[in-house]
């Protein structure tokens, strides 16, 4: 450590400062100049003498930075606990959203077949009541169109409407029923493969069941979301002892009175009136450069723009219109655009000083987009 | 000059600096600034010139990035830039006498005469802690006047 708070004592390296410069001695410069001399041996002169001087020594920070003017104030303990557990929730928030996006196409994945195998359900429940082991694909546009069973009907209308389906289903279960696929297939019985509505129904159950249990091996394979802590208190009274218009000690978090209807909270109504902004979601970058960070960042906030004006043209259209949240919305807003405002000075900034703070520069797009949320 | 005075945001007070707008405290700033300055200590002045003229950016404010930003200045010989820097210190604090003793030496080293008026005031600080630094300035005010 370089910086020795505990001390007043700037901790440059004046040893290195004495010592590592030669004495200055007056036999190493030329005696005194005459008057009739120019001011330029002079300044040479004097130029020399300084030369003597090292002063570069150990890079340090004197103790005059601990002067925090110009900083934001340090947080307190209580702050920065709550500073601490925002940042652990953000996190635990942002890893959910990218766990959500990584299980996305599994979940689509297992959509399908769960929908797969309820059709599959459906239509054999039918096979099963008419006695018959053959399905076609024209028997399916009639049982969309005249099947008394709404289930077996959004079934065969599923499977109209999914082609695809009806393909994997007939690939994997064509030694049972499905057949066809297109108008010019001929009709294949399940007795033609196995010879006998027996056996066909074992080789469905069997198909119903590898379908499950493919469906098992999928949903095996979905990533658990991580526990989200729970939003900390912005109230310091926790820390400070005391209380305000809160209830009686002892129940800080239990319901007020059991007869009193369920109120919104401004959390609640904050999320409910700015939910397009919320599903904005918080600001990351994958930009390598300090440029392509800002950049991102200022893209973020343009998207919560977007966002505020939907939330805005809801709340506006609404009959009747909710001032307070027409306020809300606006207002939140209007801190966007600041903050919008101030990054696209610090890319101007930055730009006229020509100076890249690197890492810095993330840091600071991050803590102005958490600052502002 | 590297660094425009007047492109400084919240330079004279009269508007928050960045660090103050995007809540970077002093303990990051100084996090970040160790970070330049071990860099400085490895030979990486240009990288530590980097970060330290960003955190002059961030907060023009303090007098310790000054100070820091000068060294690295001084140690790649920029030497107009050194001096504004150490002005800068010295302007927001009047009693780094280290800070003022560079500065002369780096005035008196452009020909400028200002550098003794700076060691002069050098030489006239009373406190013990600084009695080598006084020393110094002496010695070099000596042979300035020999000269």
């Amino acid at each position: 450590m370089t910086i020795d708070r505990s001390t007043n004592i700037p901790r440059t390296n004046l040893a290195e400062f004495n010592q590592d410069s030669p004495p200055v001695n007056n036999t190493t410069i030329k005696k005194p100049l005459k008057d009739d001399q120019n001011t330029v041996v002079n300044k040479r002169l004097i130029e020399q003498a300084a030369q003597h001087v090292h002063v570069i020594g150990d890079f340090v920070i004197p103790k005059t930075c601990g002067a925090e003017q110009g900083h934001a104030p340090q947080p307190s303990a209580g702050e920065r606990a709550a500073q601490e557990a925002k940042a652990k929730r953000d996190e635990a928030i942002a890893t959910n959203e990218r766990i959500r996006q990584e299980n996305a196409p599994l979940l689509k994945e297992i959509e399908a077949l769960e929908k797969q195998a309820w059709a599959l359900d459906k239509l054999l429940d039918h096979v099963d009541s008419k006695g018959d082991s053959v399905l076609t694909w024209h028997e399916v546009n009639n049982l969309a169109a005249t099947s008394g069973l709404p289930e077996v009907k959004e079934a065969a209308n599923w499977l109209l409407n999914n082609p695809h389906a009806y393909e994997a289903l007939k690939q994997a279960g064509k030694r049972w029923t499905l057949v066809g696929g297109d108008n010019s297939e001929t009709r294949v019985s399940n007795t033609n493969v196995l010879g006998g509505w027996g056996a066909g129904r074992v080789e469905t159950a069997g198909h119903r069941a590898a379908l499950r249990k493919l469906i098992e091996e999928k949903k095996a394979c979905i990533k658990p979301f991580v526990d989200v802590p729970p939003v900390p208190s912005s109230s310091s009274s926790a820390s400070t002892g005391t209380s305000g218009a809160g209830g009686p000690a002892g129940t800080p978090e239990g319901p007020k009175s059991p007869s009193t209807p369920p109120k919104e909270t401004s959390a609640q109504a904050e999320a409910r009136v700015l939910s397009n902004y919320k599903g904005v979601g918080p600001f990351s970058s994958d930009a390598t450069t300090a440029e392509g960070r800002m950049q991102d960042a200022m893209s973020h906030v343009q998207k919560g723009i977007d966002a505020l004006q939907l939330d805005l043209v809801a709340a506006s259209t609404k009959d009747p219109v909710n001032q307070a949240e027409v306020m809300m919305i606006q207002n939140k807003m209007q801190q966007i655009q600041n903050a919008l405002s101030a990054l696209m000075q610090m890319m101007k900034q930055q730009q006229e000083t020509m100076s890249n703070i690197s890492k810095m520069y993330s840091d600071m797009a991050m803590s102005a987009i958490r600052n502002m949320r | 000059m590297r660094i425009e005075l007047k492109n400084l945001i919240g330079l004279d007070g009269s508007t928050p600096t960045f660090a103050q707008t995007y809540g970077i405290t002093f303990d990051q700033g100084v996090e970040w600034a160790e970070q330049g300055l071990e860099m400085a200590r490895e030979g990486r002045l240009d990288e530590a010139r980097v970060i330290l003229e960003g955190l002059v950016t961030l907060n023009p404010r303090s007098p310790g990035y000054w100070y820091a930003l000068g060294s690295i200045y001084e140690a790649q010989e920029l030497a107009a830039d050194a001096i504004q820097a150490f002005t800068q210190v010295i302007q927001r604090d009047v009693r780094n006498t280290e800070a003022l003793l560079r500065l002369g030496v780096l005035q008196l080293k452009s020909g400028d005469p200002a550098g003794l008026e700076s060691l002069q005031k050098v030489a006239k600080d009373t406190r013990s802690e600084n009695a080598s630094l006084v020393a110094r300035a002496k010695s070099i005010l000596s042979v300035s006047k020999a000269a």
